[in-house]
């Protein structure tokens, strides 16, 4: 007998997270060190946004339950941003509610490349097969 | 295609409203012209057709004060049949100074500046600094370009014999080869001041980020001084790509105490029942019974 989360009961939490209004995606400026336990709203964050770019709307998000490794995954479409000049390494995953104070952070992700520094041109994120990131259960 | 610094002119005017700049060798359509230009005071210092991409200005109101600027712009068939260009310091005494530059292998598009440039400050002569230039900062470079480095200082004195050398950045790369295009003085406000400029490039192929710059620092004469600098990279646009690895959060399941090899068993819990005695009464009703009575026999009495 194993002791273990239940994938499904995972799910509907990070839906209702998700719900409460609309993902985006922002890069984050590369002196931005997170703080899982005091970043909880973008409020929280948004100082250290990189400079020169904007927040990403998400498109295509889903949670998936992946039975075969016992997680639920987080995906989106590969976000990109245009004619931007600046400099990022990481970016935060968060839901837009329209309040800064209310929106809720819900995760800081590397970039594998490391720092990237477009010059008037895309910066953009081919989001890995399996998504940005996934729930286990055990 | 890589940018190529093809060639270079430079010019300055004492107590002018402008500076005329010999349009450098060999333009052709499409290649990226930069101005940069120093000047006492403000306001800003323009060229027509030219586009400003940044400046770093004091304006304090005295004889440190300065203005700073870099400008660019695509060469069309007007470049190419040119002579000069007429850098203009907006006052009649200002004066200035002015380096060109033409650049080759540019593709197109919207040049981007990646710069880092100091707030103006102010040095009084009992701390004139050996070196001049700024720590701290992050320019990235994307892709090969050419670093542009350029330092102004305005005194309150017509010979401060200023000048500037080793020009130097600070990356996980080494420091590249630098080209000093100006290191010069002109005298503005009608001979009041000494407005003086450095600028000296590197191309690069390097991509790490630059974090310092500096310059060191002569002068003959210490005065309180006002000074400015920047350092560009100048890249073409550049797009950036990444990827992540896909974050995976176990859940931490903790684990209760509980007894080993213990088997429990149970014994047949038998529950008495108390079955309580009840209070009873009865009533036996009372059956009367008639008092026994002798018989009485009347006799009529005799009248």
């Amino acid at each position: 007998m194993a002791s273990t989360l239940h994938l499904r009961a995972l799910k509907t939490q990070l839906d209702a997270i998700l719900a409460l209004g609309t993902p985006k995606l922002s890069f984050m400026a590369t002196t931005f060190t997170p703080d899982s336990v005091n970043d909880q709203y973008f409020s929280d964050i948004s100082a250290e946004v990189a400079s020169g770019t904007t927040a990403v709307t998400l498109a295509s998000v889903t949670t998936t339950i992946d039975g075969a490794n016992n997680r639920v995954e987080l995906d989106t479409a590969d976000p990109s941003l245009s004619t931007v000049t600046a400099t990022t390494n990481k970016y935060c995953l968060w839901v837009d509610t329209g309040v800064a104070s209310t929106s809720p952070v819900l995760a800081t992700i590397d970039i594998v490349e490391g720092t990237l520094g477009p010059v008037a041109g895309t910066l953009s994120i081919t989001v890995n097969a399996e998504g940005h990131f996934a729930l286990k259960a055990v | 295609m890589a940018l190529v610094v093809e060639s270079t002119s430079t010019n300055s005017s004492a107590n002018a409203a402008s500076v005329t700049v010999t349009k450098p060798s060999g333009v052709a359509t499409g290649d990226l012209l930069v101005i940069v230009a120093s000047k006492y005071a403000s306001p800003a210092i323009t060229c027509s057709g030219f586009t400003e991409a940044f400046n770093v200005s004091r304006n304090v109101g005295n004889l440190t004060d300065f203005y700073l600027t870099i400008l660019w712009r695509i060469a069309d068939a007007s470049d190419v049949a040119a002579a000069n260009y007429s850098v203009q310091m907006a006052a009649n005494d200002d004066g200035g100074i002015a380096a060109m530059f033409r650049i080759s292998g540019w593709s197109g598009g919207t040049p981007s500046f990646i710069f880092s440039d100091s707030d103006s400050s102010l040095y009084t002569n009992a701390t004139t600094p050996a070196t001049l230039g700024m720590s701290g900062i992050e320019i990235v470079r994307p892709s090969d370009g050419v670093l542009i480095m350029a330092h102004t200082i305005n005194v309150g004195n017509t010979a401060p014999g200023i000048s500037m050398a080793s020009y130097t950045v600070t990356s996980a790369d080494s420091n590249p080869s630098w080209t000093e295009l100006v290191d010069a003085s002109v005298n503005v406000n009608a001979n009041t001041a000494d407005n003086y400029l450095s600028v000296a490039y590197a191309p690069f192929t390097a991509n790490s980020i630059i974090t310092a710059y500096a310059a060191t620092l002569t002068e003959s004469t210490t005065v309180d001084f006002g000074w400015g600098s920047f350092l560009v990279a100048l890249c073409e646009p550049a797009a950036a790509t990444g990827t992540n690895a896909l974050l995976q959060v176990s859940p931490a399941i903790f684990a209760n105490s509980g007894m080993a090899d213990a088997t429990g068993t149970n014994a047949l819990l038998e529950v008495e029942p108390e079955i309580f005695t009840q209070n009873g009464t009865t009533t036996t009703p009372t059956v009367w019974q008639n008092e026994a009575q002798a018989t009485t026999e009347w006799i009529n009495e005799q009248l």
